[in-house]
């Protein structure tokens, strides 16, 4: 009998599913917080099929542990069906977090793989890896190939940061790795690359392969652990993912792990630098799966973009934790390349009905399978890497230092100013809460989402730190016209403040002003983490009359 | 169709052998997803020419069992991938749909051209389809001011078990296909789509649906007031139903009710064991402001006082996203039932009762109570158990049981049926009553193909 040991661990998680449906065919979701949330499985999508999402899937589960399943053919590709993207776990409302069904197919995978049901094609990839240290079954020796030879990459001891390149833009996508290596000697880093760089395994744990997965991670460890440089720097989310996440359970250093756009937003807050396109084009943004929702790393690559001079910023609808998967993660490249190009023809098309010239992700795979499902009318609509198109536009240093990176009004950097010398308005929330503030010009640019400026307040240990930009993962985002903040800003204490603040939020005008939020968690959650002491204190429930 | 639209494999047909619900059945033969109403016109000639028994399938989001196969060999439709609008009408103020939109897409879509629904879907209307909800009866948001799900319906289409297309309503013209003709519902003959309307999916696969609309609010006002008592917040809910007043008119009807969704309410003021929120929409502000007022008036009258915006407003703009946070308080056992108002009071107490005979709190279980104003004067009842340890199943089930049974003596009427209710509705129908509905079953399904067992009527 076929024991599946890893999903029973996750019993509970199958148990908790309510069986909504939100996973699998919900429409544009109604919420406060604006949930972006459309038709969330992009496996789904193309499919049609209910087996193919979350719920589907967890129906499954459900069955295979009752030990009531016929393994066979057409089960085993199912089971590499799923992208492990993560939108039905960030679309799921069961638990805070969201039911995790990308973990539950990592679980499958293994007992799959555990149980001897292996696939020729997975084997030949673990053999590869084994062999050459890479996937794609190409020489080691050829892994640096396409640098300058004539330059020397490999000196780590006397380099600030290590850049990690990655197998697939080692063989495959080595346009992106030449742009960032371009970019950065640009810029003046000090980098260098590890001579013997090897396979990060991302693609091990996705096929199940958990015992190779971890002896790759222990040994990958411990090779870094011996360089003296502790700043890593990745290009590829994938591989920054599997650091991070993946190696969670055996890294116990001081090694710091950084995507190429987390390292440039910060490096261009102290440098800033301009950016400009030849011709004017309209830029979009696909989150990598792997960068956003695994690794929380959605504003840098915006912060970047926003950047480049002679083009429009245009967002698409399906973005951030709610963007839809490109269709090559979770090993469905490899697996079933077809499925993986579907999707990413879906992806494009939402590119293409907002006009979009230039899609712009920060994945090598990413990169790669959206090109591969880019539709022939296209009209030169094309996608690239981050680090091709800063690379590209790159100009000259900026003279003058940015002091509000991003932020444009100064309404808003008086707000930002007026809370900073008040941080008790915060002291009823629990350190690492963390809410946005988006200042708006009118209503109707709320409604539209059009925010004029915004930042964040990070609740920490002592006092708050308050950061241009939204958070990554904000619990809430107050929203306020700037008539507000102009009057907000006049108060002289906690409670003043937060009677206007109350006011504002229950007797909302035009004219004078009004406040709103849209929560990013659940009510539940937010209460105990101390908003709701916050919004008593705002008189936001309020008491008109004692009538009892 | 294209072999992609069909699938007999294990492991798909499981993932259709459940609903939302606590319920099992049977898992279907072969599961087909078309895209036009053509097609599903074809697979129904099919299965009556072979007497093969088909259940259509919305998103499968009831918590009543309906859509679960109860006989072997069912060929399952499954209309999620009919979800296009078909037209918005803005002269006769309508919307024509496939059967398969999700309630959310469909208001997303209405919004963008200034327009809303009245009902404007279960709460579950993220996944939730037109053609689900019309064929279950569903309640939920707008109920309050527009009735339910068929309220709202002005025309639909429907596939026959021979194959054949029937459009009701205006569209009864002779070779009528066209949205614009479909007006008016009540006109020239008989109201046939009332007959498909809540029919469970019995008499027909509903391809269709033409809704009503109307225009964005330009005011609106929330308000949520807190009562001491279930008496007190029921004659309050009672007047503010029958003055028309809300687009949205909810309770919470207990204590342990308000201490799992709103807990603040209850640190914050003292003595608040039951809230009634109220939404309202209006033609503008100073309308809206009006109405509020009215609400207070009325509240204040009967021992109310208000106690802030907060829940009605997060109920309001959270529209279908207010159930799933109970799931971790474990699986949902519901029994949604319409009721007159003043029958509240009795209800809670009952349900009381049998939480303190069953100690439903000792065992691990938690409750919600709520009612929502619905339609002209009435209310549906909502209170679901959740149930965490499933080694207590047994007591769930015993509890369930009889609440379902004093709900429906106690003046409730299931607005959907399902497995949910289906053995307490059946042991209680009146025999004229189940005469004709099997008689019109014989006349439209003769074979017995759609739906099969359903409502046991043949």
């Amino acid at each position: 009998m076929v024991k599946f040991s890893e999903v029973e661990k996750h019993s509970d998680l199958i148990q908790i599913c309510g069986k909504c449906g939100d996973c699998a065919t919900s429409g544009t979701q109604l919420s406060t917080a604006k949930r972006h949330v459309s038709e969330p499985c992009p496996v789904k999508n193309v499919l049609g099929f209910e087996a193919y999402d979350a719920r589907g899937r967890i129906l499954i589960l459900k069955r295979i542990l009752e030990n009531n399943f016929k393994i066979d053919d057409g089960f085993l590709n199912w089971a590499y069906t799923c992208t492990e993207c993560g939108s039905c776990r960030e679309t799921c409302l069961a638990i805070e977090g969201g039911i995790d069904t990308p973990l539950l197919m990592d679980a499958l995978r293994q007992d799959l793989v555990k149980n001897n049901y292996r696939l020729k094609k997975h084997e030949l990839i673990l053999e590869s890896i084994r062999k050459h240290h890479n996937p794609y079954n190409e020489p080691l020796k050829e892994r640096f190939a396409f640098l300058d030879a004539a330059k020397n990459y490999f000196d780590v001891k006397n380099a600030d940061y290590i850049l990690y390149i990655g197998c697939t833009e080692s063989y495959r996508q080595q346009n992106i790795a030449l742009a960032t290596i371009e970019l950065l000697e640009h810029l003046g880093i000090n980098f260098a690359i590890l001579e013997e760089e090897n396979c990060c395994g991302s693609i091990l744990r996705r096929y199940g392969y958990e015992e190779e997965f971890k002896e790759l991670a222990k040994s990958n460890l411990t090779y870094l652990n011996k360089q003296t440089t502790k700043k890593i720097i990745f290009p590829c989310a994938g591989c920054l993912r599997t650091f991070k996440l993946d190696y969670q359970d055996y890294n116990s250093t001081d090694l710091q792990f950084f995507h190429l756009t987390e390292f440039l937003e910060e490096f261009f807050k102290t440098h800033p630098y301009n950016f400009k396109l030849q011709n004017h084009k309209k830029i979009g943004y696909h989150d990598p799966c792997h960068l956003g929702r695994h690794v929380g790393v959605y504003e840098a690559p915006r912060t970047l973009l926003k950047l480049l001079e002679n083009s429009t910023f245009i967002e698409l609808d399906a973005l951030r934790n709610y963007s839809h998967c490109c269709g090559a993660g979770g090993g469905v490249k490899s697996s079933n390349p077809d499925l993986a190009v579907e999707i990413a023809k879906n992806r494009n098309a939402e590119a293409l009905q907002k006009a979009i010239d230039i899609l712009v992700s920060a994945c090598p795979f990413c990169e790669r399978n959206l090109a591969d499902g880019i539709p022939e009318n296209a009209n030169g609509f094309m996608v690239v890497d981050i680090a091709e198109i800063l690379n590209k536009t790159i100009q000259k240093e900026l003279s003058t230092e940015i002091s509000h990176l991003g932020v444009k009004s100064e309404i808003c950097k008086q707000y930002m100013k007026f809370l900073g010398q008040y941080p008790e308005i915060f002291s009823d929330l629990i350190p690492g809460s963390d809410m946005d503030f988006a200042i708006y010009d009118s209503f109707d640019d709320f409604e539209e989402e059009k925010t004029m400026d915004a930042f964040h307040v990070l609740r920490k240990e002592e006092g708050v730190e308050i950061i241009p930009g939204k958070a990554d993962d904000a619990d809430l985002e107050l929203a306020l016209s700037k008539e507000a903040i102009a009057k907000l800003i006049q108060t002289k204490s906690k409670e003043d403040y937060a009677t206007r603040f109350g006011d504002f939020y229950n007797d909302p005008s035009f004219e004078e002003g009004w406040i709103d939020f849209l929560l990013h968690k659940r009510t539940k959650t937010l209460i105990d983490m101390g908003y709701g002491k916050f919004a008593e204190a705002a008189g936001i429930l309020e008491d008109e009359e004692d009538a009892l | 169709m294209g072999k992609e639209n069909v699938s007999s494999e294990q492991f798909v047909l499981i993932s259709y052998s459940e609903d939302a619900s606590p319920f099992e059945g049977k898992e279907p033969q072969v599961v087909v997803r078309p895209h036009s109403t053509e097609e599903v016109s074809e697979l129904l000639e099919f299965a009556s020419k072979n007497r093969i028994p088909v259940i259509g399938v919305g998103a499968r989001s009831s918590i009543n069992g309906a859509p679960i196969p109860r006989v072997d060999n069912v060929m399952m439709i499954d209309l999620t991938g009919m979800k296009d609008i078909l037209s918005i009408d803005e002269d006769v103020m309508t919307v024509t749909v496939q059967a398969g939109i999700t309630w959310s897409g469909l208001i997303h879509q209405l919004k963008e051209r200034g327009y809303k629904l009245g009902f404007r879907g279960p709460y579950g209307g993220n996944a939730g389809t037109v053609g689900g909800s019309i064929s279950a009866n569903s309640i939920g948001c707008g109920a309050s001011a527009h009735g339910g799900a068929c309220d709202g319906v002005v025309g639909i289409e429907v596939v026959l078990s021979s194959g054949e297309i029937l459009r009701t309503g205006s569209n009864w013209k002779n070779g009528s296909n066209k949205r614009k003709e479909s007006f008016a519902r009540y006109c020239t003959f008989n109201d046939l789509s009332g007959m498909f309307l809540g029919d469970h999916g019995t008499l027909g696969i509903k391809t269709a649906a033409t809704l009503k609309i109307y225009p964005l609010p330009k005011g609106e006002a929330f308000s949520d007031f807190g009562f001491s008592n279930i008496e007190q917040a029921t004659k309050a809910f009672h007047e503010i139903q029958q003055s028309h007043l809300a687009e949205e008119l909810v309770m919470l009807g207990d204590a342990n009710s308000i201490d799992l969704l709103a807990s603040t309410y209850r640190s914050t003021f003292k003595n608040i064991n039951c809230i009634v929120a109220v939404v309202i929409e209006e033609a503008d502000e100073i309308l809206a402001q009006r109405r509020k007022e009215l609400c207070e008036k009325i509240v204040r009258k009967h021992g109310g006082k208000s106690i802030g915006m907060f829940l009605s407003k997060a109920h309001w703009f959270n529209m279908f996203n207010l159930v799933q946070s109970l799931f971790e308080e474990g699986f949902w056992y519901n029994t949604c039932h319409l009721r007159p108002i003043s029958s509240l009071p009795q209800l809670i107490e009952t349900f009381h009762s049998i939480a303190t005979k069953y100690e439903l709190k000792e065992n691990g279980f938690n409750w919600i109570i709520s009612a929502l104003g619905v339609d002209h004067c009435f209310t549906s009842g909502w209170i679901t158990i959740y149930m965490k340890d499933h080694t207590k199943k047994d007591v769930m089930i015993e509890a369930w049981d009889e609440l379902r049974e004093a709900e429906i003596e106690l003046e409730g009427v299931p607005y959907w049926t399902g497995q949910l209710w289906e053995p307490y509705v059946l042991e209680r129908v009146d025999p004229t009553f189940y005469k004709v509905l099997k008689q019109l079953k014989t006349i439209l399904d003769p074979f017995n193909i759609i739906n099969p067992m359903t409502f046991k009527l043949k």
